[in-house]
């Protein structure tokens, strides 16, 4: 595919297209619903014309803050932004301190709808996880989910280097809350990655409470992604900037977010950074698919 | 404006139509929608940076700044947009006194993704400037 300097198309008003054949014209390919501009139909045909869309960041169930997703609006929200595929695990709910029951529930939406879910299951490291997580593997989920803030412990702890002994063994993506609420986890994350060479790592929210640092001790890791749920649009630029894009994946935070405004912020932020549509294919789809294969 | 322009010794229609050749009204018009952007971000960032212990009942002063600002606004092309934005703000103030408790509890806890909230808030006012402005 040639390469095309979109921003430059974008901005230079001398090439764009008159304003009335914009509005005559009808882009040949659906695209997802809304806050995409119209005036930029070509480019977003490009780009979205047969791409796999996954989200790797996603949540159902209701957290102990009132918010939540029930599965039938997940599945009509999805289609409606034309998510292809999402990674999903619980919120954190209350009442369920080792997750058992929300994970039952995910394995539940996975069961009725395969095609669409990526399901992860959530630990506590705190307690009795290790017949949980062995419940799961046995039924087939694809990753595991940890909140150190939700959960209290350590990204380098003691006791959740054991669940990414786990994980590595057997060759499950982990994928860790490096969001509000942590700082200076960039040692941590530079423990992690350097005991378990193998291990399949997602860093949510892309280490943005320590963007700088991280990306020194983990940028450059074969096996280490950054995603790119609730961060802000400057955030974004400088992870798109700072990291070659095959180390970066689409993320929503839905219940908290929405997937269009992820999508249209993620696409129209990587146009500016001069990412070519090839490049944002694959941080939209492609680089995460690579791992479930 | 017609006694004006009956008066017009200064050339004042003149003067008005050289207004619309440099800045012409659609022109016009975004810059406003794009000056009530920033402000809505102003407010909500304001808000973030006041979501501690001390100042968090005065971050919710900023955010009903901001609320109120935004039912001024009567820019029916950017309804879409200044409705989200206003449905994240009343969800955020239904649930001031949770939110407020939450925070004296533990500045770091994040009640109700208060942060998340706010930021998914100001990040749709960062991107219609991005692309108001490159229109």
């Amino acid at each position: 595919m040639a390469k095309v300097n979109f921003s430059k198309m974008f901005f230079d008003k001398g090439r764009l297209v008159e304003p009335d054949a914009i509005q005559n014209t009808k882009p040949r390919i659906r695209l997802p619903r809304i806050f995409f501009d119209r005036e930029n139909f070509e480019a977003y045909e490009t780009i979205f014309s047969n791409v796999m869309i996954i989200d790797a960041h996603t949540h159902i169930g209701r957290d102990r803050d009132g918010h939540g997703v029930d599965e039938h609006n997940f599945i009509r929200q999805m289609k409606m932004s034309h998510i292809n595929k999402a990674v999903v695990f619980p919120l954190n709910e209350p009442n369920d301190i080792n997750f058992s029951k929300s994970n039952d529930r995910v394995h539940n939406f996975y069961k009725n709808f395969p095609k669409y879910i990526i399901p992860f299951f959530r630990l506590n490291p705190g307690k009795k996880w290790k017949k949980e997580c062995q419940k799961r593997l046995l039924q087939g989920f694809m990753g595991i989910k940890l909140h150190p803030r939700s959960q209290d412990f350590g990204i380098a702890s003691r006791q959740v280097m054991k669940i990414y002994e786990k994980a590595e063994k057997n060759r499950l993506p982990v994928l860790i809350h490096t969001g509000f609420g942590l700082d200076n986890i960039a040692h941590d994350i530079k423990k992690v990655v350097d005991t378990f060479p193998k291990l399949r790592l997602i860093l949510g929210h892309s280490a943005f409470v320590d963007f700088e640092a991280t990306i020194k001790v983990a940028g450059k890791r074969d096996n280490v992604l950054f995603d790119t749920s609730t961060l802000r649009v400057f955030s974004l630029m400088n992870l798109l900037n700072s990291l070659d894009h095959t180390k970066i994946v689409f993320g929503s935070d839905v219940p908290y977010y929405d997937f269009d405004l992820a999508l249209e912020m993620l696409v129209d932020t990587a146009i500016i950074c001069n990412k070519n549509p090839n490049q944002i294919r694959a941080i939209l789809g492609g680089n995460i698919m690579k791992w479930f294969k | 404006m017609r006694v004006l322009e009956r008066l017009d010794t200064l050339g004042f229609s003149r003067f008005k139509g050289l207004i619309d050749i440099i800045m012409p009204k659609k022109e016009r018009r975004q810059s406003k929608i794009i000056i009530s952007y920033i402000r809505i971000h102003t407010q909500l960032n304001n808000a973030f940076n006041m979501l501690s212990k001390d100042r968090c009942r005065h971050a919710f002063e900023y955010l009903s700044l901001a609320k109120k600002f935004i039912r001024q606004l009567k820019f029916e092309e950017e309804k879409l947009y200044l409705n989200r934005i206003l449905k994240i703000l009343n969800e955020l103030l239904k649930n001031k006194e949770r939110i407020i408790a939450g925070i004296r509890k533990e500045e770091a806890s994040d009640p109700f993704h208060i942060k998340t909230f706010l930021l998914l808030a100001q990040n749709i006012c960062i991107l219609r400037i991005l692309k108001i402005n490159k229109d």
